[in-house]
C-alpha cells in the first residue's frame, strides 16, 4: 500500500514538473501588450508597445553581434529572439559558456541588446478604420539574406530537371531512397514550430544532397531524352558528343538549373569548367549535371542581377527571371515551369495582370497544396507533438498507431481546402466544421465516421479545436498551458520568452487533496504574490477553455483521474470558463472553446499575427519592422470591408501584387 | 574512359605509388629496372610551361605588394598568401588547387625583370626558357638544352631509357630549340609531330602493361566538387551578398573541400606492380585538341614520377579559338586579340580563357597526381621540383599592342626544388632608372635550382661567353654587377 502511495506521489509530482517552466517570467517581458491597455482601449493593439530608440537598437545589434551571434546565429534567426533581459542575465550568470559575458556587458548594453532582441512589429490603430495595423515606413524594404534551397525545393528543383529529359526518371526508387535520406532540414524554430531551414546547411545534409543529384545525374545521363533535350539541335543522340555539343546542352540545362538565362560567354565558361573529352558521353552529362545542381546558382536564390531603384541604393528591383522563380518558389516550391520562364524571357511577369493570372495558375496546382500545408504547421505548429504514451484504459480502444500522422493530415487537408478550394477568410479557418480525413482511430475521437467533407459538431469549430491542436501533451492530464501557450504564441504572436533557468523542477507534493488539472494550474502557477503569475495570468486562460477535451482531443463533460495504477479513481467537474485580455479587447469572457475560435476569428491581433506568418514564410526570415508595410497591405485584404473578411489566397495575392515583393535589399 | 593508364586512376595509383615507395624503398630488386637509381631526395626537377604571349601583369598584384626588404639591392617580398586569395591573385588562377598551394606556401611569383636586350623587345628574348626559339634568332642555346647537356644533371651512366628533356609545342606552326654547340633544330607541332612519337620516346623503355580497370566513381566526384569549389569562389567573389552570408557561403565551401579531400582519399591504393609500366595511348588523340592537351599533361606528370625525365618545357602560343574549348573570340583570331588588335575586351577574354585554360589543366592534369608525398622526403613531388608557368613577353595592361613586351615581366614557379627556394612569397626586383633586373639572372637562378654548376652553363653559348651573358645590357646597366649570379636572395 505505501508502494502504490509512492507511485501516486511520484507520477503528481511529475505532472507538474511540465507545468511549472513559467514561473518567474513576467518580469522582464519583451512586449506587455497587456500592462500597457488603459480603460477603454484594447491592450497592445490602440496602444503600441514601447519601441526602442533606433539607437538603442543599432547599439543591441553590435552588442549580439559582437557577443551571441556565435553561438547563437545571426540576430535574423537568432535562437534566442524575444529574450527578456531577466532571462539574458540568468543565462550569462548560469551558462558557463557565457561567464566570459559576467561584467562585460553593462546596463545600458543589455538594454539595448534587449530591444534589439525584441524588435517587433509597432502597432498603431488606423483612424480611418479602427483597426489595428503596423506602424509602416513608407518604401522600407527588408534586407535580403542570401537564401539556399530547403531540402524540399533542392529535390523539386532536381526532379524538375530530370523531368526535362523524362517524367519516367522521377519515379527512380533510389533516387528517391537518396531524396528521403536527406537529414530532414525542418527543424524546431522558436517553441514548439518546426520550420524549413533557409540558410542553415549542414555537412550531411550537404554529402546527402550531392549523393542524390548524382544519382539524379547518372539517370539523366543515360536517358533517351538526351536525343530530344531542348536546344541541342539532337547532338546529345549521337554515341559520343563534342565539346560544340556539350556546350549548347550546358547553356540550355543551365538556364533550366539557374533559373535564368545563361549567355554564351557563361555557357562556355561553364563548358570549359567540366567538359573533360576523356570521358564519354554519359560520363561527361553526369558529370555536368551532378556539378551544375551543386552550384551556387542552383543552390541559392540568388536575387542581385536587378537594377538599383535608384543610383547608389543597395535596393534593387527582381529581373523578371528573379520574380518568376521567387514567385514559384513560394507559392510551389518548385522552380519556375515552362510558362512562367516564357513569360520572363518576354518580360511579361512583370505585368501585375500577367502576374496575377500567374498566381492564380499556381495556386490551382497540386503543387501549391504543398506550400499551403507548409504555411500553416510553420505557423500554427499542429505537426509537432509529445511523444505518445497513454495507458491502455486511457486509450480506451483508440488505435495510437499512425495516428498523430492522421491528425497532421486532417489539418493539412483542412487548410488546403479551405484556403485553395473554398477560398477561406482567416475567420472560416478559426470557425469551419468541415473536414476530410480517413482514420478510424481520429474517427473515434471526433465521434464520426470519417469521410470527406463532414461536418463535425459544433465544439470543433475551427482548426484550434482539432485533434492535432489538443493533443499537445500525453497522458492522461491536460496541459492547459501549453494548450494556452500555443495559441498565445502560434495564433496570436506573443512571445512570452523561455523560464529561466533558476525556475525550479518540482513542486512539494500535495497529499489528502485531490485536485482538477485546471485547479492543480491555478495553484502553482497562479498564486498571488508569485512571479509565475505574470506570464500565466496571460497563457492559462486560453487554455482553460480546452479543458472540455483529453489529451487525445475527445470531448469530455467531466475530469478522469486516474490512480497510479492507470485506473479511475474518480470524477470531478470540468471548468471550460475563462477571461482573456489577449484576443484583442480589453477583457473577454470565454465559456467554451468554440466561442474562444470565434473570437480569434474576428480579433485583429489573430489576424496581424496571420499576416506576419504570410509575410515570414514568404520572405524565409523573421519578420522586421521594414516589413511593416507589406504587411499592411496583406492586412488591409484579410480585413476585408464592413465585416467581410478578404480570403486567405486574396492575401497572397496582394502579398505578391505588392511592390516591396519584387524587391529586394543587400 | 578512354584513357587505361594512370588517369584512370590517377590519385589511387599516386598515393599507391607513395605508399609502396615508403614500403619498399630499401628492396632493390623490386623496383622497376626502368627508373633511375637515384634517391627521391637526390631529385632536381623542372618543367616549365611556357606562354608566348599576353601576361597581364597589371591583372596580377602590384609591384608595391611587395613591402618587405630582402638583401641589399633593393629586391622586396611580401607573403603571398597575405595578398588575397587565388582569385584575387590572378584571374586566370580559377582552379582550388592554386589556392591550396598559396595556402601551403608552394607558389611564388617574381616581378620586375627585363627582357629587352640583344634583340629588343621582340621574339628573341623570350626563347631562353623553353623549347621554342626563332630561327632567326639563334646563337643561344636554349635553356632546356643546357640541362640536357649538363653532366651533373645527366651523369654519363644515365640510362640511355631516360628522356633528358620532354618538348612539347601546342602552338600553331613550329617551334624551335637550340642546343649546346649546336645549330637550331625545330620542334614541330601537333600536326607534324605525333604525340605518339612523344609517347614513344618518353615511355618506350618502359615495359607494357596497363593499370588495372577501377571503380572512379570517387575521383569523379572528387573532380566534380572541384569545379563546384571553383564556382562558389566566384560566385562569393562577384555577388552582392553581405558578409554574413559570404560566412554562409564559407562555410559551405568548408563542406565542399572537405568532401573532396573525402572522395580523394577513398580511393585504394592500386597494386605496387602498377606503377611506372608503359601507359595505353588513348586512339583517336590526335585530331582532337583537346584529349591531346590532357594527355600531354598527363604524360608529363607520369614521366616525372616515374622518373623517365628530369626536365620538361611545353610551349602555349596564341592558339586559335577552335583549339580552346569556349574560346569564343567573336571569330577573330587569337595572335590578333593577344596583341590588342580588336579591343580591350576580346583581349581580356583572350587573357582570362586562354592562361585559364592551361592553367587549368595544369592544376588538374599535371599538378594534381603530384601533389602526393614522393617517398619518404616528406615533401610532395611538387615541393620537390619546379613548375614554372612563364612568360617573359607579355602586355602590361589591356590595349595597344604590348603583345610580348620584354620589360618588367613577372614569372610564377611552384613547388621549392626539395627547399631550395624560398617559396610562398610574391618577390619584386629592384628597378633603378626605370631598368630592372636582368632576366638571365632569373634563368641563372633556375639553372643553380637544377643543380647545374655555373662551369657548365658560363661556356655553353657558341662565342664562349657563357650562357646568361646578354651584351644588350651594357656594362652601364644600373645591376650589372648581378650578371652571371643567380638571385640568391631568393634560395636558401
Amino acid at each position: 500500500m505505501k508502494k502504490i502511495k509512492l507511485v501516486q506521489v511520484i507520477i503528481f509530482i511529475s505532472s507538474f514538473i511540465l507545468i511549472i517552466p513559467f514561473q518567474n517570467c513576467s518580469q522582464f517581458e519583451p512586449v506587455d501588450f497587456a500592462s500597457n491597455g488603459t480603460e477603454g482601449e484594447i491592450p497592445g493593439i490602440s496602444n503600441p508597445p514601447p519601441t526602442a530608440p533606433d539607437t538603442s537598437v543599432v547599439r543591441g545589434l553590435q552588442v549580439y553581434s559582437q557577443n551571441c551571434a556565435e553561438c547563437h546565429g545571426l540576430i535574423d534567426g537568432s535562437s534566442v529572439l524575444n529574450r527578456s533581459g531577466n532571462q539574458i542575465n540568468n543565462a550569462i550568470n548560469s551558462v558557463p559558456v557565457m561567464s566570459r559575458l559576467r561584467g562585460a556587458i553593462g546596463t545600458s548594453d543589455l538594454q539595448a541588446l534587449t530591444n534589439a532582441l525584441n524588435r517587433q512589429p509597432e502597432v498603431i490603430t488606423n483612424p480611418s478604420t479602427g483597426r489595428a495595423t503596423f506602424s509602416c515606413e513608407v518604401n522600407s524594404v527588408s534586407l535580403t539574406p542570401l537564401l539556399k534551397l530547403t531540402n524540399r525545393e533542392y529535390r523539386n528543383s532536381v526532379i524538375s530537371l530530370l523531368q526535362d529529359f523524362s517524367s519516367s526518371l522521377t519515379s527512380d526508387a533510389q533516387l528517391n531512397s537518396l531524396f528521403n535520406a536527406v537529414p530532414s532540414d525542418v527543424i524546431v524554430q522558436n517553441r514548439d514550430t518546426l520550420k524549413e531551414q533557409n540558410r542553415l546547411i549542414t555537412q550531411q545534409g550537404f554529402i546527402s544532397l550531392f549523393e542524390a543529384s548524382w544519382r539524379a545525374g547518372g539517370l539523366a545521363s543515360t536517358s533517351s531524352g538526351l536525343n530530344t533535350y531542348p536546344n541541342t539541335s539532337g547532338c546529345l543522340s549521337m554515341a559520343s558528343i563534342n565539346q560544340t555539343c556539350f556546350t549548347s546542352f550546358i547553356r540550355e540545362f543551365s538556364s533550366r538549373a539557374f533559373r535564368r538565362p545563361v549567355n554564351v560567354t557563361e555557357s562556355q565558361n561553364l563548358s570549359t569548367q567540366l567538359w573533360d573529352s576523356s570521358l564519354n558521353k554519359a560520363q561527361q552529362i553526369q558529370f555536368a549535371f551532378t556539378a551544375i545542381v551543386q552550384m551556387p546558382d542552383f543552390y541559392y536564390k540568388a536575387y542581385d542581377r536587378g537594377a538599383p531603384i535608384q543610383s547608389g541604393s543597395t535596393t534593387l528591383n527582381l529581373t523578371a527571371h528573379e520574380l518568376a522563380s521567387k514567385v514559384s518558389y513560394f507559392l510551389t516550391g518548385f522552380p519556375p515551369d515552362q510558362t512562367l520562364r516564357a513569360l520572363a524571357d518576354s518580360g511579361q511577369i512583370s505585368d501585375p495582370t500577367i502576374l496575377r493570372q500567374q498566381v492564380d495558375r499556381l495556386l490551382a496546382t497540386t503543387n501549391s497544396q504543398q506550400t499551403i500545408q507548409r504555411l500553416f504547421r510553420e505557423s500554427y505548429g499542429y505537426d509537432v507533438y509529445d511523444t505518445f504514451t497513454y495507458p491502455s484504459s486511457f486509450l480506451n480502444g483508440v488505435s495510437t498507431s499512425g495516428l498523430t500522422q492522421a491528425m497532421t493530415s486532417e489539418l493539412d487537408t483542412f487548410f488546403t481546402n479551405q484556403v485553395l478550394s473554398r477560398n477561406a477568410t482567416f475567420n472560416d479557418l478559426m470557425t469551419s466544421r468541415n473536414t476530410t480525413f480517413s482514420n478510424s482511430s481520429l474517427g473515434n475521437i471526433y465521434g464520426v465516421t470519417p469521410g470527406t467533407n463532414i461536418t463535425l459538431p459544433t465544439e470543433r469549430s475551427g482548426f484550434v479545436n482539432r485533434a492535432a491542436v489538443l493533443s499537445k501533451r500525453s497522458g492522461v492530464r491536460t496541459s492547459p498551458i501549453k494548450r494556452g501557450l500555443a495559441l498565445l504564441e502560434h495564433v496570436l504572436c506573443v512571445d512570452v520568452g523561455l523560464p529561466p533557468p533558476s525556475a525550479p523542477t518540482a513542486l512539494p507534493p500535495y497529499e489528502g487533496e485531490v485536485l482538477s488539472t485546471r485547479q492543480a494550474t491555478a495553484r502553482v502557477s497562479e498564486a498571488s504574490g508569485t512571479t509565475c503569475i505574470g506570464c500565466h495570468s496571460r497563457i492559462n486562460p486560453l487554455g482553460y477553455p480546452f479543458e472540455s477535451f483529453d489529451t487525445l482531443g475527445r470531448v469530455r463533460s467531466q475530469e478522469s483521474i486516474y490512480n497510479g495504477m492507470g485506473n479511475i479513481s474518480s470524477y470531478l467537474p470540468i471548468n471550460t470558463a475563462a477571461t482573456t485580455n489577449e484576443l484583442g479587447t480589453r477583457a473577454v469572457n470565454i465559456t467554451q472553446s468554440s466561442g474562444l475560435s470565434t473570437e480569434l476569428g474576428r480579433s485583429d491581433k489573430a489576424i496581424m499575427c496571420f499576416a506576419q506568418h504570410l509575410k515570414r514564410f514568404e520572405s524565409r526570415v523573421p519578420v522586421t519592422s521594414s516589413d511593416n508595410c507589406h504587411m499592411n497591405q496583406v492586412l488591409t485584404t484579410l480585413y476585408g470591408q464592413n465585416d467581410n473578411q478578404g480570403s486567405v489566397t486574396d492575401a497572397i495575392r496582394t502579398l505578391i501584387l505588392s511592390e516591396s515583393f519584387s524587391k529586394w535589399r543587400y | 574512359m578512354s584513357i587505361g593508364y594512370c588517369k584512370k586512376s590517377r590519385r589511387q595509383f599516386l598515393v599507391g605509388t607513395g605508399k609502396s615507395m615508403l614500403l619498399l624503398p630499401l628492396l632493390p630488386s623490386l623496383l622497376p629496372k626502368e627508373v633511375m637509381a637515384q634517391s627521391a631526395a637526390d631529385q632536381r626537377r623542372m618543367m616549365l610551361f611556357w606562354f608566348d604571349h599576353n601576361n597581364l601583369t597589371n591583372l596580377w598584384p602590384a609591384r608595391s605588394a611587395a613591402t618587405t626588404p630582402v638583401g641589399s639591392i633593393g629586391i622586396r617580398q611580401s607573403l603571398l598568401s597575405s595578398l588575397g586569395t587565388a582569385t584575387t591573385i590572378s584571374p586566370v588562377f580559377s582552379n582550388t588547387r592554386y589556392q591550396s598551394l598559396i595556402n601551403r606556401n608552394q607558389i611564388t611569383m617574381l616581378r620586375g625583370f627585363d627582357t629587352a636586350v640583344a634583340y629588343g623587345p621582340g621574339h628573341g628574348n623570350f626563347t631562353l626558357a623553353s623549347g621554342a626559339g626563332r630561327n632567326s634568332e639563334g646563337n643561344h642555346p636554349t635553356f632546356d638544352t643546357v640541362v640536357e647537356a649538363s653532366r651533373t644533371v645527366y651523369p654519363t651512366t644515365t640510362p640511355s631509357s631516360v628522356r633528358k628533356v620532354m618538348r612539347v609545342n601546342t602552338a600553331g606552326g613550329e617551334a624551335f630549340y637550340q642546343k649546346v654547340g649546336s645549330s637550331i633544330q625545330g620542334l614541330p607541332n601537333y600536326a607534324g609531330y605525333q604525340i605518339s612519337n612523344f609517347y614513344n620516346e618518353v615511355f618506350g623503355s618502359l615495359t607494357g602493361g596497363t593499370v588495372p580497370v577501377q571503380d572512379l566513381t570517387n575521383q569523379f566526384k572528387s573532380n566534380i566538387l572541384n569545379r563546384v569549389h571553383a564556382s562558389f569562389v566566384s560566385f562569393r567573389g562577384n555577388r552582392r551578398i553581405s558578409s554574413e552570408d559570404r560566412a554562409r557561403l564559407d562555410q559551405h565551401m568548408t563542406y565542399i573541400s572537405d568532401q573532396q579531400s573525402s572522395f580523394a582519399n577513398m580511393q585504394p591504393p592500386p597494386a605496387p606492380s602498377a606503377s611506372c609500366v608503359r601507359p595505353t595511348l588513348a586512339n583517336d588523340v590526335q585530331n582532337n585538341p583537346v584529349l591531346y592537351h590532357n594527355m600531354y599533361f598527363d604524360l608529363l606528370s607520369l614521366a616525372f614520377r616515374c622518373n623517365v625525365s628530369k626536365m620538361g618545357v611545353m610551349l602555349m602560343d596564341a592558339h586559335d579559338p577552335q583549339w580552346i574549348p569556349s574560346l569564343n573570340l567573336g571569330g577573330v583570331g587569337m595572335h590578333g586579340a593577344i596583341h590588342g588588335e580588336f579591343g580591350n575586351d576580346i583581349q581580356l577574354r583572350a587573357f582570362r580563357n586562354w592562361w585559364g585554360y592551361f592553367a587549368n589543366l595544369i592544376a588538374d592534369r599535371f599538378l594534381a597526381p603530384l601533389d602526393v608525398q614522393e617517398g619518404n622526403t616528406g615533401r610532395t613531388y611538387i615541393d620537390n621540383m619546379i613548375t614554372g608557368m612563364l612568360c617573359a613577353g607579355g602586355s602590361h595592361s589591356l590595349g595597344g599592342d604590348g603583345g610580348h613586351s620584354g620589360l618588367d615581366s613577372q614569372q610564377i614557379l611552384i613547388g621549392s626544388m626539395g627547399g631550395r627556394l624560398r617559396a610562398g612569397n610574391y618577390v619584386n626586383m629592384p628597378s633603378t632608372n626605370g631598368r630592372n633586373m636582368p632576366y638571365n639572372t632569373f634563368l641563372l637562378t633556375m639553372l643553380n635550382l637544377m643543380g647545374v654548376p655555373a662551369s657548365e652553363y658560363a661556356s655553353a653559348t657558341s662565342d664562349g661567353r657563357g650562357f646568361g651573358f646578354y651584351e644588350g645590357f651594357g656594362s652601364n646597366h644600373p645591376f650589372a654587377s648581378r650578371f652571371y649570379q643567380p638571385i640568391t636572395e631568393i634560395l636558401t
